[in-house]
């Protein structure tokens, strides 16, 4: 890959943000990885060293577990109490319309004619 | 906190009530000005303060969230959304599992970015103002709905320069929109929907799709325009008034010895009526 894979095309990452994208890597795929099983994922846009210290952060926060294998160790993203305050807060969020101001949802309404632009896109891209 | 947010809400309810009461036993002059100002005040603070209500129950609850700038749900429903706080990490990303997996790898940072954006550019406070200012002219209740659209357009674009594919950002949101759109065709108690106006997806994804926002100097030089005649009239307005006042007070003053009895009363009248016209 690049020379640099660890730089976005613009040369800045937000901090932390690579930490969101291992963190949601591990969630995503719902089974243990090792650092390189997670540099596969990500299609090997970062160094290994720097998928390894990542997880190593995530790690001391506690939002990984982790097992020795091998010569390293394998991770596994770990549940808290956290979960059930974001389910409330969900719940909150699907029954008070107000709140709907402050807290930014990724998608909201999708009106009906515009589901089929949505399809024809997907399947422009991903079809055969 | 909690006491002093509820307390527009009381003393709105006190001044509906009171208000009447209280002009009978003023001096005029004094309950006139006072009158206004306290209902002035109270219709700005008790849209503040059920904005406010509203921002201090989910910065409660994000309290409990933990440290992490990603919190994920572990559950089926497709579900994303920022939350504000005022540590340094300036909120938390809540996403469900269920969404984390209907994303490919590059469609989920578009969705970290997305909500990173929200986060980074403290669009609830833009929102809170729209809010508020709908609230003080109730004219302008589309601009809330218009500024919500706004801010998720913002964050796509911030997406789109993070993950530099507006392809992909326009691919992320499709698939997420249409994930959440077949889970509410299920039945099931936890996804309600919830509709914000014109905040469509699809207008988002067509936007995406169509290319880098061109400036538009000739739509922000209309809007400019439109503020400043809008200002211009408002002072035009009270000007004419004046004046249409000051001609009525010459006219009658200005044959006051040829004048009789009856129609220096006719005058009188024209005048008062004249003046309580021009002052509803």
């Amino acid at each position: 890959m690049n020379a640099t894979p660890e730089e976005s095309p613009h040369g800045r990452r937000p901090p932390g943000m690579l930490e969101d994208e291992l963190l949601a890597v591990l969630w995503a795929t719902g089974r243990p990885m090792t650092p390189a099983d997670v540099q596969v994922h990500i299609g090997h846009r970062l160094a290994y060293t720097t998928v390894m210290s990542t997880l190593t952060r995530l790690y001391r926060k506690g939002l990984v577990t982790r097992e020795p294998t091998g010569r390293g160790y394998i991770y596994t993203p770990a549940v808290n109490e956290a979960d059930h305050t974001a389910q409330a807060m969900t719940e909150l969020l699907s029954r008070r319309t107000d709140r709907a101001g402050v807290l930014t949802r990724f998608v909201s309404s999708l009106p009906p004619e515009d589901e089929a632009l949505l399809q024809r896109l997907l399947r422009g891209e991903d079809g055969p | 906190m909690r006491v002093i947010v509820y307390l527009p809400f009381v003393v709105s309810a006190l001044l509906a009530i009171a208000g009447p009461r209280l002009a009978h036993r003023m001096p005029p002059k004094t309950g006139t000005r006072l009158l206004l100002t306290a209902a002035l005040g109270c219709a700005l603070a008790f849209a503040t303060a059920r904005r406010l209500r509203t921002l201090h129950h989910v910065r409660r609850e994000a309290r409990r969230l933990g440290d992490g700038h990603l919190v994920v749900i572990d559950e089926p429903q497709i579900e994303a959304f920022a939350v504000p706080t005022r540590d340094e990490q300036g909120g938390r990303i809540v996403i469900s599992t269920g969404m984390l997996r209907t994303l490919t790898d590059d469609e989920r940072r578009v969705l970290l970015a997305h909500e990173t954006a929200h986060l980074n550019h403290r669009h609830h406070r833009h929102r809170t103002l729209a809010t508020l200012i709908a609230a003080a002219n109730p004219i302008l209740v589309t601009l809330p709905a218009a500024v919500h659209h706004l801010t998720e357009r913002w964050a796509d674009e911030d997406a789109a320069a993070t993950t530099d594919d507006r392809h992909l950002a326009a691919r992320a949101l499709a698939r997420a929109a249409l994930a959440a759109h077949e889970e509410k065709r299920r039945p099931s108690p936890g996804s309600a929907v919830l509709c914000f106006g014109k905040a469509g997806v699809g207008n988002r994804v067509r936007a995406l799709l169509a290319g880098t926002p061109r400036r538009r100097p000739a739509i922000a030089a209309l809007l400019l325009a439109l503020l400043t005649a809008a200002l211009l009239s408002t002072a035009e307005a009270g000007r004419d008034s004046a004046q249409q006042l000051d001609q009525a007070r010459d006219h009658y003053h200005a044959r006051p010895i040829a004048i009789s009895a009856a129609a220096l009363h006719e005058a009188h009248h024209l005048t008062a009526v004249l003046e309580h016209r021009l002052h509803h």
